[in-house]
């Protein structure tokens, strides 16, 4: 065996070696990890001094320097080199290999090289199906005639990383724009009497722009959005971010629709969106029976009735937002005379690549039946997805937002006899209605206890064997909640103090009072709420 | 109005299970009670109570399990109650300090383990 055939069996192995290093850095590692292990293997098995890895910035077409080893300087100072330009641009935009055997000033872009002190260079893409990722290139600090064994060594282990680089970066970023869009949709719905929200999101993978928006307005109305920005990822995401702070900043200073989507239409420019956005805004007056909205270039709601469903749209949307200078947006106003729920969407939940848009609103009119069948609001809204998929995986983002626009009611009242079988009665009355309002767990009930315990202390003092009539009462003011229980009977023992019943509801509740006249007794309970 | 609650009853190695489910109230508290009391005989060593699938349960709850309770440790019997915590009629309970007059356990393996201890002691 010569010499030469040792050479060639030794770097084998170490290319061998280098591989395995980078699939399990690529499975472990995030992405800027993984490009530091690289490149020391990279370093070691072609004995040279320098190696640096830059990857492109498609918004800019520059060459970021990401990684480097030996001329970490080059990613302190954040070198950016246009793809053309120099060395690393050479290589990026001829998607080949480039070997300078002498470095000189002329044709290589990047100072630190020089200032370096870097003799030789071999520089080859970083390429995933033709598209460039990126470069990696090796550098000696002395003389060095880079040959084409070690081209295509470098080349195999650019392969390797531009694939794994490309996963990595594509999984990072779905993480992140998750993420971000996250925490740009509202936590929780506000709490407003006659209205109930609910909302569903679900992500496709790679898109990111939908966004939806629950506010309640100094004057008691509600604002709704529901939007979507053009693009995928992070950029899509942060534009999301940047609309939805903006149009609730609009929406606080009220107004009809018309003018709040055109001051939002207005700072398009300014916050820096280039995408098209659509949007449907709009305001839900509980007071005045009514929702007005503007649609821009968005899908129609969709008002459900005990009749027929219809999108209340007259089919002239106007433009999506950025679209057009000055436009002047109408409003469309949807009596809530009779109508049950609205149903704001993003196309996600209609569209279909091989049908038309309203051969899906249509499908979706006829699947609408299921909000009012459904056990809740969340469960119906997943009947309505899975319909509407009807098994195929969605392409798009869904978002989804369902008003219940006949509950749950500001209040709840039950009168019924003074009877221990009454009982039960009044927790379930009370229960349902507590339930629609939103509120579980130990919350419901202790207001249930001590609901149940108000109401027992009337049942057995108030009346003689001749039995009487009680009144249960709930409320909700704001944040604080209100039962009275009253009665029409004389109590045989002094209502307030003693007895396991009157202590529950004292510390059950925020504050009890007992008011007594010769027309019998009424307790009153408070119970805050907490804000959400 | 027994069709709020269930009450099944079962006795081995002389302690008597009552599993009630459902809800308690002053409609059903007292007649749970008696059906309760009268199930047990002289010979039984104890009780558990075991409320468990108990939904809700108000003061006359408290009562129908502080009555019971006192009964049969008059009468040199043992009394436990299952009540897991976070459900709702532990709330109450514990709310007016019941917690510390009966013997409240989280499981019935708990109580009935507990039970036969004291039954050794005694």
């Amino acid at each position: 065996m010569s010499s030469t055939d040792l050479g060639i069996a030794d770097s084998a192995e170490q290319l061998r070696r280098l591989l395995r290093v980078a699939d399990v850095a690529l499975a472990h590692l995030a992405p800027e990890d993984l490009l530091d292990e690289l490149l020391i293997r990279v370093r070691e098995v072609l004995g040279a001094d320098t190696a640096a890895v830059l990857l492109l910035d498609e918004r800019t077409n520059e060459l970021v320097a990401t990684a480097a080893k030996g001329i970490e300087e080059e990613v302190e100072a954040g070198v950016r080199i246009p793809v053309g330009k120099g060395f690393a641009g050479k290589i990026a935009a001829e998607r080949a290999p480039v070997v300078i055997e002498r470095v000189d000033h002329r044709n290589v872009m990047n100072p630190i090289l020089g200032e370096k002190g870097i003799i030789s260079l071999l520089g080859v893409p970083l390429l995933v199906r033709g598209q460039v990722l990126g470069v990696l290139h090796v550098g000696s600090l002395t003389y060095r005639r880079f040959t084409e064994p070690d081209v295509q060594l470098l080349q195999m282990v650019a392969e390797r990383v531009a694939l794994g680089l490309n996963v990595r970066l594509y999984e990072h970023e779905q993480r992140l724009t998750r993420v971000l869009q996250q925490t740009f949709l509202p936590v929780g719905m506000p709490r407003v009497p006659g209205l109930r929200f609910t909302s569903k999101y679900q992500p496709a993978a790679g898109i990111g722009g939908d966004w939806y928006d629950v506010l309640a307005l100094p004057s008691g109305a509600v604002a709704l959005a529901m939007g979507d920005v053009a693009g995928h990822g992070i950029e899509a995401a942060a534009s999301m971010g940047r609309l939805r702070n903006a149009l609730r900043a609009c929406a606080f200073e009220e107004g009809d629709p018309a003018e709040v989507v055109a001051r939002l239409d207005r700072l398009m420019e300014p916050l820096d969106i280039a995408g098209m956005v659509t949007l449907l805004y709009g305001i839900v007056d509980v007071e005045a029976a009514e929702f007005r909205f503007v649609s821009a270039g968005h899908v129609p709601p969709l008002v459900l009735t005990s009749d027929d469903p219809y999108f209340a749209d007259d089919g002239r949307a106007d433009p999506p937002l950025g679209t057009s200078r000055r436009h002047r947006f109408r409003s469309h106003a949807v009596p809530l005379d009779g109508v049950s729920h609205l149903l704001l969407f993003t196309d996600g939940l209609v569209e279909r690549r091989d049908e038309s848009l309203s051969t899906g609103l249509e499908r979706l009119r006829g699947e609408s039946g299921v909000v009012g069948r459904a056990s809740s609001p969340a469960a119906a809204l997943d009947s309505l997805v899975g319909a509407l998929l009807d098994g195929s995986e969605a392409k798009d983002d869904i978002a989804i937002l369902l008003v219940d626009v006949e509950g749950p009611s500001p209040s709840v009242h039950v009168q019924i006899a003074a009877d221990p079988a009454a009982l039960a009665v009044v927790r379930r009355s009370l229960g349902r209605w507590l339930s629609d309002l939103g509120l579980r767990g130990r919350l419901r009930d202790d207001i249930l206890t001590a609901t149940g315990e108000a109401a027992a202390n009337a049942v057995e003092h108030a009346y003689g064997p001749q039995g009487g009539w009680m009144d249960v009462g709930g409320s909700l003011e704001g944040n604080t909640l209100k039962v009275v229980v009253r009665d029409g009977g004389h109590w045989r023992t002094r209502r307030s103090g003693r007895g396991r019943g009157s202590r529950l509801m004292r510390v059950l509740m925020n504050s009890v009072e007992y008011e007594t006249s010769d027309s019998g007794t009424t307790v009153t309970m408070y119970r805050e709420l907490p804000s959400r | 109005m027994r069709e709020l609650a269930y009450l099944a009853l079962a006795r081995s190695d002389g302690m008597v299970l009552a599993e009630v489910s459902g809800e308690i109230d002053l409609s059903n508290a007292e007649d749970l009670r008696d059906e309760i009391a009268e199930w047990m005989t002289n010979e039984d060593h104890g009780l558990v109570v075991d409320l468990t699938s108990v939904t809700y349960a108000d003061s006359a709850g408290m009562n129908l399990l502080f009555i019971l309770s006192r009964q049969l440790t008059d009468h040199g019997q043992i009394f436990a109650a299952v009540l897991p915590s976070e459900s709702q009629p532990r709330r109450a309970f514990d709310m007016v300090g019941m917690g510390d007059q009966i013997a409240m356990f989280e499981t019935v393996a708990k109580a009935q383990a507990w039970a036969k201890s004291e039954s050794v002691d005694t």
